[in-house]
């Protein structure tokens, strides 16, 4: 079987060459210095840093912190916001990459936020699908209030549906009790897919000032130390609702991506693990097949079958 | 352009109680390696996702030869220092701005200061405007004598003023002191890095001078990369407008907002 066969995958709106994307918020929109030590028409898709209706400033410093295995951050959704994302950032990133699928996360603190961003982003014709982050953890009303209940979930994603052609992939925040319930009722809400799971809730202090280490005292939790928290919900979720789901949560290696097909991913998306290997998307690519020829995958499509097999005989 | 290369350890050095001096080596070509740049290195270990920002003390990139100066603050840094020669270190660079030196030519006189694990970057930067011919001056603070490295350096490449907090070397004070008592006029462009504090009172004292003054700022780092947002820095009207790894980590002192 060719490469490229091996690797493609096709989700709502987006037929893929292979199913690995920086993550929201990692990437920026494309223009970082990445872009200058690979080519980014390798990457199956890009998910552009969360847009809101305003421009939003973000947090004060310090927004970053390390704990053991993974990285706390509180970025704070800092953006330019809709309209310069649409006049400046994604004309340029087309521009460069006119074949790259894009996917943009659309963030707010209230619905009507929420319904206007996805509008414009939706008929710019520069945007391939959203993805609606209903779990950003970092800001006062930043969405994880809709993330974190079902009714709220359901509506906005209604909501958005209804204004916008594009296919919506929900990111839910796995800050809850019941992931499953949530996605059932983004599923009821009408979304095309599902992008799981946002950063985890998490917390340092500093023993010499005895204050929290980041300014925002609280920060999302990412990197390895997640990833099998990830794949339990993203399991968990599978087993329960048939929407297509962009894995995400500590992926730092082409093992781990075959991982989150197995618990029942149709695409994955890497954040941390870019800071640490900053050519960890040629090295995933590079090694995925040779990865699914350890394991006797085929393709990532006839794994997709196998496991969808799996849970239809359950 | 960034490139990603492994670096085998020659020699670490202790260079103060908690300031150590690395000494690596690479086969790799390097490129961009210039005076204020930084790099990102990996530790060997996974229990760290994140690599750490790390002036460039020297390089010689004809030789593959890399010198970085650190302190122990954190986990990260103190297992830093406890890798010995041989060990492979992965490391992202040359990253950031760099200080500009375009303006000057040789016998120009140049000032620079700075102040603890601010001195690194200086060190290369006053090596390589010596190499250029200018006239090298050197203010620099230290808390107290046991802390005191690079003096050599900086005294090699041209006058070096000491200050302590105090006053067991050099002038009992501050660089703020040293400004105070030894400025010149002739002074063409200055150069300082190093603590919050002292990056504010050179841009307090200089204010209405009118040579370049050029402001390195240290930060916490996500990527380096200007992906993460993780070091932002507020400069001319904006606010945290601009990545320290990106546009930085030099700044003009008359735009930076500390």
């Amino acid at each position: 079987m060719k490469l490229n066969e091996r690797l493609a995958v096709e989700l709502p709106g987006l037929k893929l060459k292979n199913p690995v994307m920086p993550a929201s918020g990692c990437f920026a929109f494309g223009d970082n210095r990445y872009a200058e030590m690979f080519d980014l028409n390798q990457l199956g898709a890009i998910i552009i840093k969360a847009a809101t209706l305003e421009p939003r400033i973000g947090n004060p410093m310090p927004r970053i912190a390390e704990v053991p295995g993974g990285v706390l951050n509180a970025v704070g959704l800092q953006n330019p916001g809709v309209d310069v994302i649409l006049r400046t950032k994604l004309p340029a990133l087309k521009a460069k990459y006119p074949n790259l699928p894009v996917i943009a996360n659309v963030a707010g603190t209230a619905e009507a936020d929420y319904v206007e961003t996805a509008k414009r982003l939706s008929h710019s014709g520069l945007v391939d699908a959203l993805e609606l982050n209903i779990s950003c953890p970092n800001v006062h009303r930043g969405g994880m209030q809709f993330g974190t209940d079902p009714v709220s979930a359901q509506n906005l994603t209604a909501a958005v549906k209804t204004v916008s052609p594009l296919p919506v992939y929900v990111k839910l925040s796995p800050n809850v009790t019941d992931i499953v319930a949530i996605a059932r009722a983004v599923e009821a809400g009408g979304a095309d897919g599902l992008s799981m799971i946002n950063t985890l809730l998490g917390m340092r202090l500093d023993l010499k000032t005895r204050q929290p280490v980041l300014a925002n005292q609280t920060g999302g939790l990412s990197g390895p130390a997640i990833k099998s928290i990830a794949v339990r919900m993203i399991y968990q979720v599978k087993q329960q609702v048939d929407l297509p789901i962009i894995a995400m949560g500590g992926i730092s290696n082409a093992e781990d991506v075959l991982e989150m097909f197995l618990a029942g991913a149709s695409a994955v998306a890497i954040g941390t693990a870019i800071f640490h290997d900053p050519l960890i998307f040629p090295h995933i690519l590079a090694d995925l097949p040779t990865k699914m020829d350890q394991y006797q995958i085929k393709s990532l499509t006839a794994l997709q079958q196998e496991v969808r097999g799996r849970i239809n005989e359950n | 352009m960034p490139s990603v290369n492994n670096f085998i350890i020659q020699e670490q050095c202790q260079l103060t109680a908690d300031v150590y001096l690395l000494n690596l080596k690479t086969t790799a070509k390097l490129s961009g390696y210039h005076p204020g740049k930084f790099v990102m290195v990996e530790l060997p270990n996974e229990l760290f996702q994140l690599r750490r920002p790390l002036a460039i003390a020297d390089c010689q990139a004809m030789q593959g030869k890399l010198s970085l100066i650190y302190r122990t603050v954190g986990q990260g840094t103190h297992l830093l220092a406890t890798l010995k020669p041989g060990v492979k270190l992965n490391i992202l660079g040359a990253l950031g701005n760099g200080f500009a030196d375009q303006d000057l030519a040789a016998n120009d006189q140049v000032l620079l200061i700075g102040g603890g694990t601010g001195l690194p970057p200086l060190m290369f930067l006053a090596k390589t405007l010596a190499q250029k011919g200018c006239q090298v001056t050197t203010m620099a603070g230290f808390r107290t004598r046991t802390q005191i490295f690079g003096a050599k350096v900086f005294q090699a490449c041209g006058k070096f003023l000491l200050a302590t907090d105090d006053g067991t070397a050099g002038v009992q004070g501050t660089v703020k002191t040293l400004l105070d008592n030894y400025w010149s006029d002739e002074y063409c462009h200055v150069y300082a890095c190093g603590p919050l504090g002292l990056l504010k009172t050179v841009q307090q004292q200089l204010a209405d001078r009118r040579l370049p003054v050029d402001l390195s700022l240290e930060s916490r780092m996500g990527c380096g990369m200007g992906a993460c947002a993780g070091c932002m820095v507020s400069v001319g009207h904006g606010n945290l407008n601009q990545h320290v790894c990106l546009k930085g980590p030099v700044f003009s002192a008359t735009e930076v907002k500390l």
